[in-house]
Parts: structure tokens; sequence; C-alpha cells
């Protein structure tokens, strides 16, 4: 960490502060997270931009089915993550953040073709990125199907087939988990 | 509702144009979210069909796409109120004419950013800004234009409160940076969740936080009980202080002939000496482990100036017994909170929600093992298929023939008959061997030590050995899986308690045989066992049930559960690898906490410095735990919810809890003290005459207060104030659930209107919906028909769905719409559509007036009729 002190002034630091859940050790910690992805780059420039891939081998990152949407969701920019974007990734993910902006990231998240609502398909990709199929666990076609149309007819309020943001919030109001599974330790 | 009267939709066909996110000129870099396919044409055609751009100028899918994010700024609304238009939704253009157009979006959804009365408002606007879901860089620039104007500076009283409550934030920052270097265990719950998950987790912050109470339980005993009697020992005898003015039951001489009489064997050869330091008999007994040890007395603590400062040894144990409880209660209180309020808003639906929460709720993002990952995929599957195979079991189960129903129940009831049997018999046997091992002795040291510890290893082994046959028969009961798993639960905590509460009635009747006459209650020769000192006794047998408990536990991990994993994954025989390693199992190990708690809780009277045991045996079962849960044991394939679980625990403890200060309570007030032996001993009828013996000694006015507080009719003036707000409580608790219900109908009834106004739109400017939007709707219809259910839980008030207005709606126009120019803003641009607003007529803006009566010329009359004498079934009423 000592390496690491140096590269933020108190001011930085404290700025990081007042806009993430963190405080600033944290954000010491999730700097040297952010360094072990890429120590020489990251050494040579402190904003430099990491690719996607290389954000996306982070062990908390690597197992996760949906490891492509969080990255996406949270780069600035193209296929790319500052620290910047990393550290509000962590921040979201972390142990403060309200449930309130968790749910709103993974509404994000979980809408894979960006059109705002959780539709039909998204909740197929969803479940088949959740359970992949192998040899012996393999859901079929139609057992898919049944469980989309079991989700759709518990929380689709409204009938039109698909989560709107508000639904989908409704939902997790109602899921005291998703608050302990939406979240990654520092 | 829909309002039908005096209002008119304005369109301006200009502005009709795909808008796409991705052409905000304010965003400094692309919008956050987007796929990649729609970034490298700028802006012109994006991955939304064209056809749907209304639907995106909507102000919710605005809030959603735009930079900012949906924000909870709700929160902050009344303060703002009075600076936001009477139509929230598209308010004045005028009143942001002079405002930056970052700070301006963040006026429209509801953020105060100007006409700020002083820093506190720039603070609380400050503050609002973290929780938008926006990039820090955007954050950042919010930030700097709310601050680059000066501002009044709070002054006065408020200023203080505004000051302090800065500070106050400041502290906190610093002592979670405290914390967080503090952190017990950090890093290996960090490794501990990445291999298991938060399921297996959530036992280990329960066995912290059980570790830190034990820890403050400890250090309470020691400094206010033992340390005293150890280092302070010049003792004044039985003094006023201790014997009270003129109070019943205090009996000084028997005690002192009693104290004489008493006296403990030690051997000094080396096995007795272990042997007695296993069964704390001989030179254990004569410690400040046991009561029996800590005198009566009053200890000088010094004097300064005139005045002596003393300390009363039996007012201190009892005392700080009393306290210890608090703290634990308290304790429990706080972890208990969370998911005390999480179950009484949501209890109702959590059933609701079963397969959304499986579906979104599944998945730990801090994994970070591969083998876990496998495992949770397996997991996710066979709870799906297994929750879809259940609902159909459901439906076998209505159909039963009134034989089979028969026969189920035969075997049900032969099942519990069976576990009440086995539990019956579990009952007489511990009580008959605490009889036998206190009634029979042996010359032989190791006999007699087997003899000792019978009890502790029935009862460990009836705790070990009875839920695995319990686990067998519940499979022939045929309950669903999740029932199943609680009722099984429920049966393993109800043995549990059961076994240690038969041990304490077995005690109890041992110490209360006859009616102890003896002039040192020593017991009658030949009906009763004789105990001299029955606080000591008692403080021996929970001293043994812990190291019995204690080695079980190392044991079932090193012995067990390491060799298992060891076979099973370095042999490739097929029946090993079928059994595959232990799993770690949650309840289970939970339980043994509850259980060594209970056992601490109970103990601590009679053995003050069973605490120190206490706190060993959690600090070495965390690491054999974290031992077995890296490197011995499988993650669990049974889905445990962490924060059900969690409550779930706490819940048990608190029962724990009850059932454990229960018999200490009844102790303290009812049964006689030894003569010979403790801190009471000079009391002869209760050990609560130490609290008669304080009050005497107060002066009069603090007596008569004393008197007064606890009186009857005070404490039923408490109980009936606590009462009330209980009831309170839960009537609040219940009206928010009234207006969670309402809101969702509202919730529903705003989407369908959404829908209707959505395709009166389409209808009207002849525009496409989404062909995406068709194909979706059409399986609406296939759903619809499939499940009557679905029918009969939203038709009752259906709203014109959108699918059958374009079906024969009229004819649909492909007039090429308009393209926006790539810089306009959609901020900028005037509202395409307004909502009802009666003097919302503005000149100048190309428009289609459609008035009232337009609505009805249109083909689709019965559409809106059915909304309209469909409606009113279910009124919402605000």
């Amino acid at each position: 960490m000592g390496a690491s002190q140096s590269v933020f002034s108190e001011e930085e630091l404290q700025d990081y502060q007042e806009l993430t859940y963190f405080t600033k050790k944290e954000i010491l910690h999730v700097f040297k997270i952010f360094r072990d992805l890429s120590p020489r780059d990251v050494d040579r420039d402190r904003n430099v931009k990491l690719n996607e891939d290389l954000v996306m081998s982070l062990p908390e990152l690597k197992m996760n089915p949906f490891k492509d949407r969080i990255v996406r969701v949270f780069s600035s920019e193209e296929g790319c993550l500052t620290f910047e974007d990393f550290l509000d990734m962590m921040s979201v993910f972390s142990e403060k953040a309200p449930k309130e902006i968790k749910a709103q990231y993974a509404f994000k998240i979980y809408d894979f073709d960006g059109d705002d609502e959780i539709s039909r398909d998204d909740l197929k990709k969803m479940v088949l990125r959740l359970c992949p199929s192998q040899k012996d666990t393999e859901l079929k076609k139609q057992e898919v199907d049944r469980l989309v149309g079991e989700i759709l007819k518990e929380a689709d309020l409204d009938n039109d087939d698909r989560l709107s943001f508000s639904e989908f919030q409704h939902v997790i109001s109602k899921a005291p988990e998703f608050e302990s599974s939406f979240r990654i330790r520092l | 509702m829909v309002q039908r009267s005096g209002y008119s939709i304005y369109l301006s066909p200009v502005q009709i144009c795909p808008i796409s996110s991705t052409a905000l000129p304010q965003s400094p870099s692309k919008k956050r979210g987007e796929i990649r396919s729609d970034t490298n044409d700028e802006g012109g055609i994006t991955h939304k069909s064209k056809g749907n751009h209304i639907f995106s100028l909507l102000p919710s899918k605005q809030a959603l796409t735009s930079f900012v994010g949906i924000t909870m700024a709700r929160k902050q609304e009344s303060t703002s109120r009075k600076s936001r238009s009477p139509n929230a939704v598209y308010p004045e253009a005028e009143e942001y004419g002079d405002l930056d157009p970052d700070l301006k979006e963040l006026s429209k959804r509801g953020i105060r950013v100007k006409n700020f009365d002083d820093e506190e408002d720039v603070y609380k606007t400050l503050q609002l800004i973290k929780t938008l879901p926006c990039s820090l860089q955007q954050k950042r620039k919010f930030r700097s234009k709310l601050t680059d104007k000066p501002v009044k500076k709070v002054g006065g009283c408020a200023g203080w409160a505004y000051r302090r409550k800065l500070d106050w934030k400041k502290f906190k920052i610093g002592f979670r940076e405290f914390q967080y270097q503090l952190e017990l265990w950090g890093t290996a719950f960090k490794k501990i969740e990445g291999q298991q998950g938060a399921g297996v987790l959530s036992y280990f912050v329960f066995l912290r936080t059980l570790f830190k109470l034990n820890i403050a339980i400890f250090v309470l005993m020691l400094i206010f009980v033992t340390l005293p009697a150890i280092v302070n020992f010049s003792s004044n005898g039985y003094t006023v202080a201790v014997t009270g003015t003129g109070i019943g039951g205090v009996d000084v001489a028997t005690a002192q002939t009693c104290s004489a009489n008493y006296d403990v064997n030690i051997s000094t050869d080396a096995a007795s000496l272990i042997v007695d330091f296993l069964q704390g008999t001989g030179w254990m007994e004569s410690t400040a482990l046991f009561l029996g040890w800590y005198d009566a007395n009053e200890y000088s603590m010094g004097t300064v100036g005139s005045h002596n400062f003393n300390y009363i040894m039996p007012l201190a144990i009892f005392l700080t017994v009393i306290v210890i409880f608090i703290i634990s209660l308290v304790v429990m209180a706080q972890a208990s909170v969370k998911g005390f309020r999480e179950n009484i808003a949501k209890t109702g639906d959590a059933v609701r929600y079963t397969y959304n929460v499986k579906l979104f709720c599944s998945w730990d993002y801090s994994v970070t093992e591969e083998l876990w990952s496998t495992i949770k995929q397996k997991s996710v599957y066979k709870d799906i298929v297994a929750e879809l195979a259940e609902s159909k079991f459901r439906k076998t189960r209505k159909n039963m023939t009134s034989n089979q129903k028969c026969g189920l129940y035969t075997k049900r009831f032969l099942v519990n008959f069976l576990i009440l049997a086995m539990l019956g018999g579990a009952a007489y046997l511990i009580f008959y061997v605490q009889k036998f091992s206190t009634e029979t002795t042996s010359s032989d040291s190791f006999v007699l030590l087997l003899i000792q510890y019978l009890p502790s290893i029935t009862l460990g082994a009836l705790n070990g050995l009875l839920p695995i046959i319990f686990e067998v028969l519940i499979k022939f009961e045929d309950y669903t899986t999740q029932f199943a798993m609680k009722l099984h639960l429920i049966r393993i905590v109800f043995l549990k308690l059961a076994s240690l509460a038969v041990l304490i009635i077995s005690m109890y009747s041992i110490i209360t045989c006859g009616t102890r006459t003896t002039t040192c209650n020593v017991g009658i020769p030949d009906t009763c066992t004789a105990i001299t000192c029955w606080e000591t006794y008692v403080g021996q047998t929970f001293y043994k049930l812990v190291v019995t408990d204690f080695l079980i536990h190392v044991v079932a991990i090193l012995a067990v559960e390491g060799p298992r994993m060891l076979l099973t994954s370095k042999c490739d025989s097929k029946l090993l690898k079928k059994i595959g390693p232990a799993v770690f199992d949650i309840p289970k190990s939970v339980l043994e906490l509850v259980y060594s708690q209970m056992l601490c809780w109970i103990g601590l009277l009679y053995c003050p410095l069973i605490t120190s045991m206490t706190v060993i045996s959690f600090l070495v079962s965390f690491f054999l735990k974290y031992l077995s849960a890296m490197k011995t044991t499988g993650p669990p394939e049974k889905p445990y919810r962490a924060s059900r679980t969690n409550s779930f625990f706490i819940g048990i403890l608190l029962l724990a809890f009850f059932l454990s200060v229960f018999p200490v309570g009844y102790t303290m007030v009812s049964i006689r003290p030894s003569t010979g032996c403790g801190p009471f001993r000079i009391y002869s009828t209760q050990m609560s005459s130490i609290i008669d013996a304080t009050i005497s000694n107060l002066p009069t006015s603090l007596n008569n207060l004393v008197s007064l507080i606890t009186s009857a009719s005070a404490v039923l003036t408490v109980l009936v104030a606590l009462i009330i707000v209980i009831y309170f409580c839960s009537a609040r608790g219940s009206a928010y659930n009234n207006v969670v219900k309402m809101l969702e109908e509202q919730l529903m009834m705003e989407s369908r209107d959404k829908q209707f106004l959505m395709a009166r739109v389409y209808e009207l400017t002849g525009e496409k919906p989404a062909a995406r939007k068709k194909e979706t709707l059409s399986t609406v219809n296939e759903t619809k028909t499939k499940s009557k259910k679905m029918e009969a839980e939203v038709e009752p008030c259906p709203g014109p769905s959108p699918h059958n207005l374009y079906a024969d709606g009229p004819v649909v126009s492909d007039d090429p719409v308009p393209a926006m120019p790539e810089e306009k803003d959609p901020f900028h641009a005037p509202p395409v559509y307004r909502s009802p607003s009666p003097s919302g007529s503005r000149a100048g803006t190309p428009k289609i007036l459609v008035n009232n009566t337009d609505w009805d010329e249109t083909p689709r009359i019965n559409t809106s009729t059915t909304t309209h004498t469909a409606q009113p079934a279910k009124p919402l009423e605000f």
C-alpha cells in the first residue's frame, strides 16, 4: 500500500470519499486491487484505461456469469475502464451502498439489449447464463419458457410481458436476499 | 384513471424523431450501459427500433436513459417542492432559463440546484448527488457547479448544529476507518465468501458476533467478580453491608459452622490432577472457577478521606450476571432488528415472488472460486427444476384419492409418534444418567471420570445421532422439500433445547431432594445424594458439558470431515466418489453455536469463568470451521438465503436465551443457597436476599423510592405502556403494508394508463409500434390462455391491450419519420406531448390538436368503454 499512498493526494482522496461509499483507506485498497490488474500500466499512468477483458479477469468477476454486462455498464468509455469507473463499480457493490442504487445497476446489468426493460428474451438469456447447459444440468427449452412465464406472472404487474424498472424495483424490495448477494467484499 | 374532459394533446411532428440517448451533447463520454453495436454510428440508428421513440420520450424512460439516471430525489421533495412548477413533469422552460444544462437535468429529477438558503442546503444536495447512478466524472461536474457560487454560512444555533453534524459525520468516517483496520478476521471472511458464498459466510458472521459478545461477558466477569475476589483479599467478614439491617433469612452463625465443615479432598498425584482438571473436582473445586469458592464478604477497597470504599461480593456477582444478560439481550436485539424490519414488511409477499427471487438473487457476486460457481450453477438448476416440479407436486397432492390420503396421514402419524417416542426415551435417559452419575462413586479414578462424564457424553451422543435418524425418517413423510427442511430444523432445535432442559430438571430434583433439613445442606442419607455445595455441583456439570461439547467439535472436524475429504478426493473408488466430501451444513453448525452459547449463559452464575472457556472454544471453532470451510467441505447445494437464515439464527438464539435466563433467574429467587460455600451462604432463603440487604442499608428516602418503583402499580403501568407501544407499532406496520398494496395497485394502473395512452398516440400519429413489441404481445395472449390464474388476478380491470389496438386499429402510415438533428438535445426540446393541463395551449408550436370529441370518433371506441366500465371495480382511494 505504500506505493499507492503517494499516488493520491489528500484532496483527491477526500474527493473520492465524498463521491463514493468508501472511506479513504478503502479507496486505497480498491486502488491496490486495480493496480494489481496491470501494475506496469497503472504505475505509468494512474488514469490508464484498462481493457475490459483485463478487468473481467478479476477473481470476483471471473466466475460471474454477467461479468461482461457488469463491465459494460460501468465503463465510461467503449471497452475500457478507468480507475474512477472501477472505483464507482466497487462502490456500488460495497456493503454501504443503498439498495436503490444496487437495484438500478442490477437492472442495467440484466437488461441485455439495453431497451430499459427486461423483456422475455432478457430473462431467457439470464436463465441460460445462470445454468449453462452441461451434460447433467440442462434446462429444456420448455422449462426455460415455463420459468420465464412464471417470473413474468409474478412480477409483471401491468401485464405487458416485460419488467419495467419500477416492477423490477418492486420485486427487489420484496427480496431481502438481494442486498447480500449483490455485493463484493473488499 | 384517464381523464377525458377538456384537454388536448399536442404533437409536434418536428420533434417526433428517434432520440437516442447516446446523442446527449452534455454527456462527456458515451452513456454507460449502452450496448456496443450502437456506439459506432454516431447517434443515428440505434438498437432501438424507430417506432418506439415516443415510448422512449416518456419521462420515466428518459430518466432511466439520461446520464443522471433515476434518483431517489423524492427524499428531498419536501424542501424542493416550492421551487418546482405545478407541472412537475415538464416544468416551464423559463424556470431553467439561466441554468447550466447539467444542473437543469438535476433539477428535472427533483434535486434542488439553486436558491440555496445556506451551506447546509448545498450540503444536502451534495449528499443526494452521491446517490445518483452516474459516473464519477459526472458527479464531480455536478458538485463543482453547485459549489462554485458562494453561499451564506449557517449562523446561530442552526449553524452550530450543522457543524456538529459535520463533525459527527467526520467522526463516523474516522471510526469506520479505524474499524476497517481492526476488523476481526476480515481477510478470512473474504476467502470464505469467495469459496463458499454468502450463506456460509453468514454463519461466520454469527460466530464473530457471539465471539465478541463472549469476550465482553468474560471481561465483565473478570473485572467485577474474579479480580476483586483474588486481588483484594482483606475481607471485612460478614458486615452489615452484606447482612443488611433487620432483614429476614440471614444466618451468619450456620454459614460459619458449615464453611468450616466444607472441605475439598485434594489429591496430589499426577493422574488425579489431570482427572480432577477434566471433571472440575479436587484442586479445581477450590479455585475461582466455581461459585462455591467466592465468599459472602465485603472487601475493603481503600479509604479516601474519611470514607471507606468497600466492595460487596454477593451484590457484585448478582448485578454482574443481570448486566450480562441485559447486554446479551441488547446485542441480540440489535442484530435482529434488521431482519425483523424486513420480515414485518415483507413476509406476506415472500412466497409471491419465489421465481423472481430465485432468478435475481441466486448469484453471489462475491464468489471467486470455480468450484463454487459450478456447484452454484447446479444448485440454481436443481432449485429451478425442483420449484417447477413442486408446483406440479402440489397439484397431484390435491388430486389424491382418499385412500392415498389416508395412507399418507397414517405414515406421518407413525413417524411423528416414533420421533416423539425417541425424544421421550432420550429425556428419560438423560434424567437417569445424571442421577446415576451423581450417586455412583468409584475408587478407580478412570472409571470415576467415565461416570462423571456420562451425562455429557450421553447428551452429545443424543444430539449427534438423533438428527441423523430424524433425517431418514422425514423422507417417509413425503413433504415438500422446503417444508421438510424447516420441520427437520425445528425438530433438531427442539431436541437440543429439550435435552438441556431435562438435564436442568434432573439437577433441580437432585438439589431440592428431600426437605434439606440437615444443618449444612448436605442432603439426607439413603434417600438423597449428599451434596455439600450445590452451586459448585451445577458449575461442574456445565464445565463438563462445555469440555465435551468442545471435544466433539474438534473430533468431528479433524477425525471425520478431514479423512472423508482426503478419501473422496484422492481415491478413485466409485462408492467414495458418490459419497463425496462433507458439505458445510449451515443450520447444524449454527445450532452447535447456539448450544454452546446456551451452556455459557446458564453456567455463568455457577461457574463465573466458564465464559473464558466459551471464548476459547469459539476461537478454536472459528479456526476449525475455517479449515473446514476452506479445505474439507464443499459448499452447500441447498440454497440458503443469507438474510433469511440470519434472522432465523437470531430467532433461535433469542429462544435459547430465554430458556437459559429462566432457570438462572429461578435459582436466584427461589432456591436456598448452600450454607457452607458461595457468596450467598449467609442467606438462608434465596440469593436475591442480597438486594433486600442492600436496600435496607440505603437512606430512608431512597428506600421509599425503590419500594415505589418496584410496587405493583408502577410495574403494571410500565407494562401497560409497553403493550400500548407494541400495539401502536404493529398497527403502523399493518398500515404500511396497506400502503404498499395500494401503491402496487397504483403502479399497475399507471402502467395500464400508459399503455393505453401510448396506443392512442400510435394510433393518432399513424406510427408503427416496435415490431418487437408486437411479437411479444402476441405471446402475452398465449400466456393468458395458458394460465387461468393470471387472468383471475389481472383481468378485473383490463386496460386496453395495445396489441388489440394495433391489430385492427387505423391504417398505419409508412411515412418516414423526420430525423432529429444530431446536436439536438432531448432535454432542450420542448415536450412532445404534454400531460393533461387545461392551460397548456402554447402558440408557435406546430401541433396536432386532438380534442375531446376526437377520442370518441376513433375506431376503437369499445376499448375506451371497457376501460371505463371495468375500472371502477377496483377504486383507488388515497
